[in-house]
């Protein structure tokens, strides 16, 4: 079993550049132009989604570590993949810093009585803190989970036997793997918590909902179980990873994409249906806008579909779930539908011309995050084992395959 | 199958009934009942079985339940047509909540009624072949033969591993 | 559970089968005693002198006996968890006790059911909310959330209901095999003639694993629509859009402090120690511990709305819990809740079945606590200070509650003396199946 590693082709990182840079160029433009707002506006969706993408996924690996579950092991290096991301979007959350008083309305116009929670400094202050706490967890396990596999590797080279081979250090990194997994799944929910309060919530003066924080946190897993999934299906046929990643690992991960499916659409009618019934005006401002009014209403229609409806009928399907270009389409179109979802959350609170602000901008800065966030993908695949060759829970799956009742 | 006979293989252990049931069917004898006493996906691999129509009855029945259990709110909202608190008569937001309950509770009796009335149950008397045996810790084969092929289906199974092969007639 | 072995696995499962000491019989008539004495002696006084017996006044109308029925339902979704849910995940530890935590289901939610109809003023026309034509130009509302609550537990019970009985007919197969008589012809008429033919089980495991695929989500809808009975009222307290999955979170963990409380005295008195490991009782201890998080997790959030919203009800309603009269229980739960929990990450801890069933009665009497702060706590503060007043259950209130949990012991006690407290067929799948080993050559 050769624990290869990612041979991108240089044609690959030379696209992500460019899209990284055609990104920065229309940003900066619109940040520069007549309408700084609009582009503001688009980088604060993108940051919001790709932060969400990216420890969403990290999250998996830790639920996989934290679980003991087998069946997704080989996927556990793709997934912590998108961690390469987040010391990156640390670093791109301060730019907000700039925009500030284009995307939080409350800098004009302070809410009275919010003063101590919405004001510039301990808000960037928190977010910073916990943003940075969230990379250096993430990149902690990841840490551990690479370094395990590359002495593992080592050792295999230098021929020591197979049985018993799992050395000391290998042990110490599983168990601070382990360790490190539950506490990056209460940080994950504080911090993304913490996010949608301060970069969703407090956009609308008035508006208030105890479960916003858990809506987002598990929307970005579930963008981030989508992005997972997407990624598979695009490296599952490389030869390092095609005789790992079998026709069930793909049925699996169809059947988690399904239920995180479920799960958010049960959140969204859990805030829907409490704010429709009780009819209070503080709350329903922000519903009605957006599901009710124009021009926001059509946009609500396309993300009920593109992330609810048509993934829920799509996957309940067994023999739709083995097709794989299919998937790729659906999986492209949950990550799009979610990106629209955020779009819908932040957008209407910030945009009040009376017509959708979609267009070239927010394509192109789009773009430019998935170049940046391409390129981190890739860089770190290319220097890592694909596989969690020494993952003590991946050596059992591999065992289990082989053992077989018939004579 | 009026007035068949056959004979009955007991084993005890999983690999022999596997190997005795590859056997069987290579050498092409109509295997009428196969019991264990758990579930063994491998036996139905095997016999090379559909996918079971439990499922499409469950789909139905859940169909027919939310369709019903809705039909049924709406047909009391538009009897009187009261409006209560300022909401329409008939509100789809909450009656989400009452189709769902109505679907599960549709496809779960759907499913119980499809499985028993698959499997053959209940009936009055004993599936042939059948030894208590089999729901405790013996594995068995019920194959469909008469005279002459019974010797050779006697062979087959025991050398398969049988631990006592009998007759049966139906 | 690897030493058990293939054949074994009747003869010790069914070891609880065997008829009962002197301890299991007084333990069923003092059961049976304290719910008889609930249910036929004080809930007929309360009926005959008027809910007002019982402590309920205005403004608080539900008082112990909608605590009561939320916390049952909410014991009854760790069995489903961990029957459906589990099965789904393909988790393996979850064989040896999904059994007897759907029992505590079934027993949990028939327990619930009752609790709405004691705690109407006039019980006898309870059968008003079944939706059928009627001459008194009467539908149930359907837009209410109580109505819900109807279909969406008797949805419950009976999917329940189904889906473990689904689970018993090999067991009763089993049963029928291994036993004479009348307890034969009985056990015989429950199997449903079974026979374990490849066509029966095909189509039995279809269903199997659809049932458990319809559980999963019903049992989320279920406790949800319980938190709507609250969620969709506009009381401060009441209002709120993280109810359903807090409520969920805390029923699943109630559930399993539940399921820790009976099992570890089950394995330690009926010696399943190879069967119910302590492996699988470190599992449920560390779903018990991501609840006790999630639990948490909304005690901080909604206080933090509260004061963000700047409404002045909401400020106050959570200002009372924390200072207010029932402010003692409002700690207690918070640590009941989440600090006794969270001793469950360290490994000693939850290794100790002793400690394993002490914080799981912690958690249990948490859970309740919690209930009462919500539903009693919101309803005695709300809009209008001149409507303010206290609610304290009296007599009425705890026999009925104590005749609860009598009948929720009693029920269980009868179920493991007689029927399989453990699913014989699922662990027959889960122990090393029965090859031929080298030394036994074939026959001629």
């Amino acid at each position: 079993m050769q624990p290869g590693r990612l041979s991108a082709s240089p044609r690959l990182t030379v696209i992500f550049i460019l899209l990284a840079l055609i990104g920065a160029a229309a940003f900066i433009s619109g940040i520069l132009g007549s309408d700084p707002l609009r582009a503001w506006q688009a980088y604060l969706v993108n940051f919001l989604f790709w932060t969400g993408l990216s420890s969403g996924a990290v999250l998996f690996a830790a639920v996989l570590n934290l679980t003991d579950a087998r069946w997704g092991r080989p996927l556990k290096r793709v997934a912590e993949a998108f961690g390469a991301y987040l010391p990156v979007g640390f670093l791109l959350f301060w730019v907000l810093y700039f925009g500030r008083v284009e995307i939080l309305p409350w800098i004009r116009e302070p809410v009275p009585g919010k003063e101590i929670w919405l004001n510039v400094p301990s808000l960037f202050a928190r977010n910073g803190v916990g943003l940075l706490v969230l990379s250096i967890l993430s990149l902690a396990m990841i840490y551990y989970s690479v370094k395990s596999d590359r002495e593992w590797i080592a050792g295999r080279e230098r021929g020591l036997a197979d049985e018993g081979a799992e050395n000391v250090s290998c042990k110490l990194c599983w168990k601070r793997q382990r360790t490190l997994s539950p506490i990056l799944v209460i940080v994950y929910s504080l911090v993304l918590t913490l996010l949608g309060f301060d970069f969703v919530m407090s956009l609308d003066r008035n508006w208030y909902s105890t479960l916003l924080g858990g809506y987002f946190f598990v929307g970005s897993f579930y963008i981030g179980v989508a992005a997972l999934y997407l990624l598979a299906l695009l490296l599952g046929g490389r030869s390092e990873l095609k005789n790992h990643l079998t026709p069930r690992h793909f049925h699996d991960l169809g059947k988690l994409v399904l239920a995180f499916c479920l799960f958010t659409g049960y959140l969204f009618y859990a805030q829907f249906l409490t704010i429709w019934y009780g009819n209070l005006p503080a709350e329903t401002r922000y519903v009605i806008l957006r599901v009710k009014l124009t021009p926001w209403e059509p946009l609500a229609w396309v993300v009920l579909f593109m992330i609810f409806l048509l993934p829920f009928f799509i996957l309940l399907s067994r023999r739709v779930k083995l097709k794989k270009p299919g998937m790729i389409l659906l999986s492209l179109m949950i990550i799009t539908g979610m990106w629209l979802e955020r779009f819908i959350l932040v957008a209407p609170s910030l945009w009040k011309r009376g017509n959708v602000s979609l267009g070239v901008l927010e394509v192109l800065v789009t773009a430019g995050y998935l170049g940046i966030v391409g390129l981190c993908v890739a860089a770190f695949l290319k220097r890592v084992p694909l596989l969690p060759v020494s993952d003590p829970l991946f050596r059992k799956s591999i065992e289990m395959k082989e053992e077989r009742l018939r004579p | 199958m009026p007035h068949d006979e056959g004979l009955v293989g007991i084993f005890s252990y999983v690999d022999d009934l596997l190997k005795a049931l590859e056997r069987l069917k290579q050498a092409g004898y109509r295997i009428e009942n196969v019991y264990t006493p758990l579930h063994l996906p491998e036996v139905e691999d095997i016999l090379g079985k559909k996918p079971s129509v439990v499922r499409l009855i469950t789909l139905l029945g859940g169909i027919c339940g939310g369709l019903s259990t809705v039909g049924l709110a709406v047909y009391a909202h538009l009897s009187f047509s009261l409006i209560t608190s300022g909401k329409p008569v008939l509100p789809w937001v909450p009656w989400v909540i009452v189709c769902f309950e109505g679907t599960i509770l549709g496809a779960v009796l759907s499913s119980m009624v499809a499985w028993v009335v698959k499997g053959g149950m209940p009936r009055l008397r004993s599936v042939p072949g059948y030894d208590p045996a089999f729901s405790q810790d013996r594995f068995g084969i019920l194959v469909a033969c008469t005279g002459s092929e019974q010797e050779q289906v006697r062979t087959l199974l025991t050398e398969a591993g049988a631990g006592e092969v009998r007759h049966a007639a139906w | 559970m690897a030493e058990l072995q293939f054949h074994e696995v009747d003869k010790e499962v069914l070891k609880t089968l065997r008829p009962g000491g002197r301890t299991y019989w007084i333990s069923v008539i003092l059961l049976f005693l304290g719910a008889f004495y609930g249910y036929f002696v004080v809930w007929p006084y309360q009926i005959l002198t008027g809910l007002g017996s019982a402590g309920y006044r205005p403004p608080v109308m539900w008082g112990a006996y909608l605590v009561n029925f939320v916390f049952w339902i909410g014991i009854g979704h760790a069995g489903t968890l961990i029957s459906a849910i589990l099965f789904l995940f393909r988790a393996r530890f979850r064989t040896s006790i999904s059994r007897s935590a759907e029992a505590m289901t079934i027993f949990a939610v028939f327990i619930a059911s009752l609790f709405p109809i004691i705690h109407l003023g006039r019980p006898w026309v309870f059968y008003w909310i079944i939706p059928y034509p009627n001459e008194r130009f009467l539908w149930p509302d359907f837009e209410s959330p109580l109505i819900f609550d109807f279909l969406a537990v008797s949805t419950y019970f009976t999917a329940s209901l189904l889906f473990w009985f689904t689970g018993l007919v090999p067991d009763f197969a089993t049963l029928r095999a291994r036993t004479t008589g009348f307890r034969k012809k009985i056990y015989g008429f429950f199997s449903l003639s079974w026979s374990g033919t490849d066509r029966q089980w095909h189509h039995y495991g279809m269903s199997y694993l659809l049932l458990a695929a319809l559980c999963t989500p019903l049992v989320i809808s279920v406790h949800s629509v319980v938190s709507w009975d609250f969620a969709l009222a506009i009381i401060p307290g009441y209002h709120s859009t993280i109810f359903p999955p807090y409520f969920v979170a805390g029923a699943i963990h109630s559930g399993l402090a539940m399921v820790l409380t009976l099992l570890v005295p089950l394995r330690w008195i009926f010696h399943f120690e190879s069967i119910i490991s302590m492996d699988t009782l470190e599992k449920v201890a560390k779903t018990a511990v991501l609840m006790a998080m999630a639990v948490g997790y909304a005690y901080v959030v909604e206080p933090f709305i509260a004061w963000y919203s700047g409404n002045v009800f909401e400020r106050q309603t959570f200002l009372f819990r924390m200072v207010g009269y029932y402010s003692p229980l409002f700690w207690v739960m918070c640590f009941c809740n989440v600090i006794a929990p969270a001793f469950f990450f360290i490994k000693k801890i939850r290794t100790t079945p002793l400690l394993l069933f002490v914080i799981g009665i912690l958690i249990n009497i948490g859970m309740w606590l919690e209930r009462f702060v919500i539903i009693c706590g919101s309803m005695a503060r709300d809009y209008l200070p001149y409507a303010w007043g206290n609610y304290w259950p009296n007599w009425v209130d705890w026999s009925i509650t104590f005749g609860s949990f009598c009948l929720f012991f009693l029920l269980f006690l009868l179920f493991i003396k007689f029927l399989p407290a453990i699913a014989i067929t699922e662990v027959k799948a889960e122990v090393t199946p029965p090859v031929r080993p080298k030394e036994e050559p074939y026959a001629a």
